[in-house]
């Protein structure tokens, strides 16, 4: 017989019906580009005759068509320095060019503004926003997220970290990577993960509570984090990696509490420094020596100082934009 | 072809019926199709792109799922090669039928993703390899096939109430704990049974040769 390979009998190739001689016999049959068109286009014939689920096309088919309409510019863009132009776009070329001209001389003046959108958590409070993805993010008082852009959703996920923020990211249905640059050279890599960030000039802290993370450092090291792995580095590049046993001190800040566990004063007000944005100075040595313990919720930083003067029976002197800490006399 | 999917499913293949109006897929309309699209899409891509994606959508995410064994992965691949095919411009590049493009395509990305699931080192990046200018060999052809029927094997080997969870874990794509619910058990257990299935389809998978070649091939270093 001319040809052996009948559509029958790919049929029970695909599933998983045919003897090792069929298979030869197919795979001498796969050897010209014709067959092999024929090849897909039985299989394509065969998956219509054996579903295994049904997809939601209706959805899929929306999300796809928003990206057809929304990537329509961007596509542009991005093309304009490549070779390869496609040709339905000739016809808009002109304006193309005046648009992009603009567009690159703005870009030089204002990159960072441009290039970013800017989200912002004044002192002493803490907000929460949804990027464009869905992913969740809640900014610590004093904290800033710059968001790319440009593409945000479709090319890479970037935004940038100074401060603190936990983040909810969300799995893209098509795998994209989220990620978090902190500083210049630390990056935090991930799908779809709970994680909160910590990045200000001292050090740079990543608690993992759910998922998987790929960080970036210095040097081009990597490292793979796992649920419940606290990251730690400091300003000389060293760091470290822990399963600390109060993982709630990371994220306290989130219910605008204060976790003390023989914190010493000195990191107290450090930490005031960094909610709510006001100096307090101890000038007393034995009252720097002394550690504290509790969670307190603090909304602004009164409600701290109260805390502490009962505690450790203080008194509060305001001395212009410095408030300085005593012991009381008795 | 036996099914190990059928049973949580309510039997898909009436719902197939009901849903799909449209004229049954003789050899005609498919050759018809190819050259529809191909006039499209030199008219206005992004019409092609959209009539391509109802046009095989459903079929490349049936596809897809053989090799990942879950419905959303096996949406989330299908989905990621139709933004390429737009947003890169493939469907300039393409010498091959847009059927023939798709399908190597969602077979090659599944692929990579079962071999990531099976061994997490290996980064999960499909980006570097450009399968428009990839000529597949007869017998690479049928080795993706065969993975599949390979990896469904093994998953209908595995003892009953192991590839139940397996199912509802991976394919359905349930929480532990509903499954526990659902079986009874603690989703402590669940978790047991689903990872045992895993290192079952692992160790099965190791003796592929398919897969080792590829692995060899593919790594990016």
């Amino acid at each position: 017989m001319e040809n052996p390979v009948t559509k029958r009998l790919l049929f029970d190739f695909f599933s998983d019906k045919t003897t090792v001689i069929q298979r030869t016999l197919i795979e001498e049959w796969l050897s010209t580009a014709e067959n092999q068109e024929l090849y897909y286009k039985y299989l394509d014939e065969w998956e219509s005759e054996n579903p295994v689920f049904r997809p939601d096309l209706d959805n899929a088919l929306h999300a796809y068509q928003s990206q057809l309409d929304g990537a329509n510019v961007f596509s542009v863009e991005t093309e304009s320095d490549t070779r390869q132009l496609p040709v339905w776009s000739l016809r808009i070329w002109p304006r193309f060019v005046v648009a992009a001209s603009v567009l690159i001389a703005a870009c030089w003046f204002f990159q960072k503004d441009l290039m970013y959108e800017t989200l912002q958590s004044p002192a002493g409070k803490t907000s929460k926003y949804m990027l464009s993805d869905g992913t969740q993010v809640i900014l610590n008082a004093n904290s800033t997220l710059r968001v790319s852009r440009f593409g945000f959703a479709e090319a890479s996920r970037e935004v940038e970290l100074e401060g603190e923020a936990d983040f909810d990211v969300t799995h893209t249905t098509d795998n994209k990577r989220f990620i978090v640059k902190m500083g210049d050279s630390y990056k935090i890599e991930v799908l779809g993960t709970k994680f909160v960030a910590y990045s200000r000039a001292a050090r740079k802290r990543v608690l993992l509570s759910q998922g998987k993370v790929k960080l970036q450092l210095p040097a081009g090291k990597q490292v793979y984090m796992k649920p419940g792995n606290l990251f730690t580095s400091t300003s000389t590049d060293t760091f470290d990696i822990s399963v600390p046993a109060k993982p709630q001190q990371y994220t306290a800040w989130k219910d605008q509490l204060f976790y003390f566990d023989d914190t010493p004063m000195l990191e107290v007000t450090r930490q005031m420094k960094e909610r709510f944005d006001i100096d307090v100075r101890i000038a007393d040595s034995v009252l720097l020596e002394r550690h504290i313990g509790g969670i307190y919720r603090a909304e602004n930083p009164d409600d701290l100082l109260e805390i502490l003067t009962e505690l450790l029976e203080l008194e509060v002197v305001q001395n212009q934009n410095i408030t300085e800490l005593h012991t009381q006399n008795k | 072809m036996s099914n190990v999917y059928l049973n949580s499913l309510e039997n898909p293949l009436l719902a197939w019926d009901a849903h799909e109006p449209g004229p049954s897929q003789t050899a005609t309309v498919v050759t018809d199709d190819e050259r529809i699209l191909r006039i499209t899409f030199q008219e206005d891509p992004k019409k092609g792109c959209d009539l391509l994606f109802r046009r095989y959508y459903i079929n490349l995410c049936n596809q897809a799922v053989r090799f990942v064994h879950s419905k959303e992965i096996a949406e989330d691949i299908v989905s990621e090669v139709f933004t390429d095919f737009w947003q890169k411009g493939i469907y300039e590049q393409i010498t091959t039928s847009y059927r023939a493009y798709l399908y190597k395509s969602i077979r090659h990305r599944s692929y990579n993703y079962l071999k990531w699931q099976l061994n997490k080192t290996v980064p999960l990046d499909s980006e570097g390899f450009s399968i428009v200018s990839e000529t597949l060999s007869p017998d690479d052809i049928l080795q993706y096939s065969e993975l599949h029927h390979q990896v469904e094997l093994i998953v209908q080997k595995l003892p009953p109430q192991c590839r139940r969870a397996y199912i509802l874990k991976r394919v359905e794509g349930k929480k532990y704990d509903e499954i526990a619910t659902e079986l009874g058990i603690s989703a402590k257990a669940v978790e047991a049974l689903v990872s045992r299935g895993l290192a079952r389809l692992r160790s099965g998978l190791r003796e592929n040769r398919f897969l080792e070649v590829l692995i060899f091939f593919c790594m990016p270093f």
